[in-house]
Parts: C-alpha cells; sequence; structure tokens
C-alpha cells in the first residue's frame, strides 16, 4: 500500500494551530471580546468564533461594528519533497472604532496594535512559532488592507515544510 | 285585475288586495302544516358538547345533488328560532353542523349543513378529555401557518377542520396534537377486554399549526376553525379510557411530584465539547434534597469511560473535576462522564474531544 499522500493535510492543520494558538492570547480576546468578565468559557468561545475565521473576507459580508480577524493558507510551491506553507491573514477593524484603542507597550491604531499581537502570538512565542514546519513561521509580506467599512492589515507568513 | 288569472278556489282573502297580511297570517302555520307532511323529517339538534338535545321535524333539502361535494352539505328548514351555526343537527343516525349564519325569512329559517365525518378527542388543560364531532377536509392546498427549512422529508398531510366555538374548542391552541385515524375503529375491535392503554397501535397524528377563533365569529353563535398538519407519532400517543370512557389521545404523560422532588444530582456543564490543546473544562458537581435545595458535604463519585481515556489530563478540585485533551490522538474521540453517590441516582454526561477552530 502506497504511504498517504498529506500535502494538503497541513492546510487544516495549520488552522487548528493558528485559531487554538490565537484564542490562548489574552489580550487578543479581549481587543476583539471586549470585557470578559462574568462570561462562561462556551461564551468566550462561540464569540471568538465569531471574530476569527479560517478563511477570507469578503467585503460588505459583514456589518457589525469590531475587530475581526480573517486568514487561509496557501501552498504556492510545492517540489518533490518539500512545499511551502503560507498563512494569508487579515487584520481588520471597522473604521469607527480604529482610533479608539490604546494598549501600553503596543502602537498604532487598533489594527497596528492587534497586528503585533498576532505577531506575538504566531512569531515570538518559540514554541508556536517552530510547530508549523522547517524552522521558524516568519514573515514574507505586510500590505495595507483598504475597504469601504473595514482597514487593517494584511500580514503573509511563510514557513517550509516536508510533504 | 281579472278574477281569471288566479288559482281556482282560492281564499277571498288572496283575492282581496291584501295578499302580503295572508301570508304574515298564514305563512308559519303553513310551513308547520308541511313539516306534519311526508316532506319533513325527524330531526335531533344538538348544542356543542351533545348534552342538550332537541327533537324536532324539519325539512332537510338539498338531498338530491350532482356532485360529490354537493353530496356533503344539505339545507335544513326549521321554525324559526330553532337553530344557530355551531349546533349539530343528527338526520338518519349521522351528524351534521350547523355552518354559516342562521337566518329566516318570517315563515322559515334555513341553515346550511356540512356532513361531520370525525368525532375528533383532546386533553383540555384541566386533565379532562373532550370531544367534539368535527367537518374534516383536505387542506394540502393551503398554507399551514408555519415556514421551516426542510432538511429531511417528514409526512405533510394538512386538514382543515370545523368544529363549534364553544369554551372548549376556542381554547385549542398551536401545536396541540391529535388523532385523526380511522383505523381507530378497527382497532377498537382488537383491544383486550379490560384494557386502559393501549399504545401499540400505528396512528396518525396531527398537530395544529394555524388557529383562528375570529373568522367564524357570528356573536352569539359561531364555528372555531384550525388546521392540522401530519406529524410523527409519538410513543404515547394511543388508547386511553378515563373515567370509564375511551379515547384516541395525543397524551403527554407529566413528571409526577415524586420525580421531580426526590434526591438527585446533577452535573453542570459548559459544553459537550473539550477542545484539544486549549484550557479545561469543568464539570461541576450538585446535589438536591427531596424539596429540590441544593446540599453541600455529599462526596461524589465521577466515572469516566471512552476509548483512550487514559490520554486524558483530568484534575478534581473538590466535587468537581477538569478535564484537558492535550494529545492529538484524543481528537474525534468521545467519553461518558457518570456522576454517582452514596443514595443518589447515578447521572452521566458525554463529551467529544474536538480541534478548536
Amino acid at each position: 500500500m502506497s504511504k498517504r499522500e498529506r500535502t494538503i493535510s497541513d492546510l487544516g492543520l495549520f488552522k487548528e494551530k493558528v485559531h487554538t494558538a490565537l484564542y490562548k492570547n489574552d489580550d487578543i480576546k479581549e481587543l476583539l471580546l471586549g470585557d470578559l468578565t462574568g462570561k462562561s468559557q462556551s461564551e468566550i468561545i462561540s464569540e471568538f468564533k465569531d471574530h476569527v475565521k479560517s478563511h477570507l473576507f469578503i467585503d460588505d459580508t459583514i456589518e457589525e461594528t469590531g475587530s475581526f480577524i480573517y486568514y487561509d493558507i496557501a501552498l504556492p510551491f510545492v517540489h518533490p519533497q518539500t512545499k511551502l506553507c503560507q498563512l494569508t491573514m487579515y487584520i481588520i477593524v471597522h473604521r469607527s472604532i480604529l482610533e479608539d484603542y490604546h494598549k501600553e507597550g503596543y502602537h498604532g491604531n487598533r489594527a497596528d496594535i492587534l497586528a503585533e499581537m498576532v505577531q506575538d502570538t504566531l512569531l515570538n512565542d518559540e514554541k508556536v512559532c517552530r510547530d508549523f514546519g522547517i524552522g521558524p513561521l516568519g514573515i514574507y509580506a505586510v500590505y495595507p488592507y483598504n475597504s469601504r467599512r473595514f482597514y487593517g492589515v494584511q500580514i503573509i507568513f511563510e514557513v517550509p515544510n516536508f510533504r | 285585475m281579472a278574477i281569471e288569472w288566479y288559482l281556482m278556489k282560492s281564499p277571498h282573502d288572496q283575492l282581496s288586495g291584501f295578499e302580503s297580511e295572508a301570508l304574515n297570517d298564514f305563512g308559519k302555520e303553513g310551513f308547520l302544516e308541511a313539516l306534519d307532511s311526508d316532506i319533513a323529517l325527524d330531526v335531533e339538534l344538538y348544542n356543542y358538547d351533545l348534552s342538550e338535545c332537541t327533537k324536532l321535524r324539519a325539512i332537510f333539502n338539498n338531498r338530491l345533488t350532482d356532485t360529490k361535494l354537493k353530496t356533503l352539505v344539505r339545507h335544513l328548514l326549521v321554525p324559526i328560532g330553532s337553530c344557530h351555526a355551531g349546533m349539530y343537527a343528527k338526520v338518519k343516525d349521522r351528524f351534521w353542523i350547523i355552518t354559516g349564519i342562521v337566518d329566516n325569512n318570517g315563515i322559515y329559517e334555513k341553515a346550511i349543513l356540512q356532513i361531520c365525518n370525525y368525532e375528533i378527542a383532546w386533553l383540555a388543560d384541566d386533565g379532562k378529555p373532550r370531544k367534539r364531532w368535527a367537518n374534516v377536509i383536505s387542506a394540502s392546498q393551503y398554507n399551514n401557518g408555519e415556514h421551516e427549512n426542510e432538511n429531511y422529508t417528514i409526512r405533510s398531510d394538512q386538514l382543515l377542520i370545523t368544529i363549534p366555538d364553544d369554551d372548549d374548542s376556542l381554547m385549542l391552541r398551536q401545536n396541540m396534537r391529535f388523532v385523526i385515524d380511522r383505523r381507530c375503529k378497527i382497532y377498537e375491535k382488537r383491544l383486550t377486554e379490560g384494557v386502559t392503554k393501549d399504545t401499540s397501535f400505528p396512528l396518525i397524528t396531527y398537530d395544529i399549526t394555524r388557529v383562528d377563533s375570529v373568522l367564524y365569529d357570528y356573536q352569539g353563535s359561531g364555528l372555531f376553525e384550525f388546521m392540522v398538519t401530519q406529524d410523527e407519532q409519538h410513543d404515547s400517543d394511543g388508547y386511553y379510557v378515563i373515567d370509564g370512557a375511551g379515547y384516541w389521545l395525543c397524551y403527554e404523560p407529566e413528571e409526577t411530584e415524586e420525580e421531580i422532588h426526590s434526591n438527585v444530582c446533577a452535573i453542570i456543564s459548559d459544553g459537550d465539547i473539550v477542545y484539544y490543546d486549549l484550557e479545561p473544562s469543568v464539570y461541576l458537581a450538585k446535589f438536591y434534597d427531596q424539596d429540590g435545595n441544593e446540599i453541600s458535604g455529599v462526596e461524589a463519585s465521577w466515572e469516566l469511560d471512552g476509548e483512550m481515556k487514559e490520554y486524558l489530563d483530568i484534575t478534581r478540585t473538590g466535587n468537581d473535576i477538569a478535564i484537558e485533551a492535550n494529545n492529538r490522538k484524543l481528537l474525534g474521540k468521545s467519553f461518558t462522564l457518570t456522576l454517582s453517590a452514596d443514595g443518589y441516582e447515578a447521572v452521566s454526561t458525554g463529551f467529544t474531544v474536538r480541534a478548536f477552530m
């Protein structure tokens, strides 16, 4: 029996790891969901899932005033033995609340702060950043994101991995 | 006016120019005379629950019809003041319900009758059964008053039911259920003598999806019309003997007081999923006395059952336990958690380990 092909399995596996890592960061939860006092674990999980999605954002599909993280995984280069895993993440904030958030140790508007928190979570935690592939996860590019209601940051992370 | 224009042997007052007075004077009597003739029948008029009966002679019209639908409708001509909408007329051992406003022409009153083809039964709010003869017609072409996304296929017959608008029928509400199945008569022949309950027969059951108490309110008389949609038979739907009489009922037994207020324990949890590599899920043990008050000091005993349960990380704090799933092998596995204590009936809950996404 031939070995099971697992090239695409990393798509789902990466998403589980990203979702879990982001959820474990209390600062991200507080920025996305506000004050968590009095909320049950299942309520927090449910609300977190409303704000962090493992697929890409379509403009005008959300009218809610809030902050959101949308991401997906791509494999732009698949070689005989290795592949490149690319995590594209949209960190977007409703324009009406873009400027109203401040936190010690972070700079810029709400989207910048959230992007920095994501960076801390995925890159500055050695256990997390080395959990994705061969070597640590790294940033390939960062762009601004601009749409009608939302503004934010697009970050592209990359890591090579075995097929 | 020439006298030759009139019928022969016409009474004098019909030729005198006061014909309308003759109608007033002799119309009712003439009708009563007609009721004594062979064109009239013996009819029994009943109130909504058949508890009051009036026997009278009436002309039962429209008997010879040309279409199937018209055979289900009759006209009843009776002395003025005899009947009103919502009453039943029993003619030749068959029940008919009076629909529409009953009115008169100064000589007799006319009621429109529709055939009663089923006697529905239900349990009223006081726990006692009620029965009403009903006119039941198919209403599958109408909107049943509800809409839902269909994820699976179920039976969907709809019936429109007309019964009198008495105090009991007006209290029928949405989601009340009925057995409407002609086979009940056949089943009754098969019932064991002395049986008080039998829920073994397959039945066609319906629940109310649309009620209309205003449309046929004629102020002082009227009808109650509602629509039922076929549903699935429940385990407790069947034949019940109540106060010596048998009824086919959709019966939902209520929990008894004793069951509610016995010594019980309960597992309080925040969902049925334990997420892999996330914070632990906490399960609280609660104990209650016979009055339903929470009591402390009972030592809880927890038991976990399921494949690979040894890979779960369990932390116990007092009577409560926290369960963590930090091993990827646990993904998709389901477990049963049972809480018990001396003198308390054990309770169980289940959870599944899932990846967080």
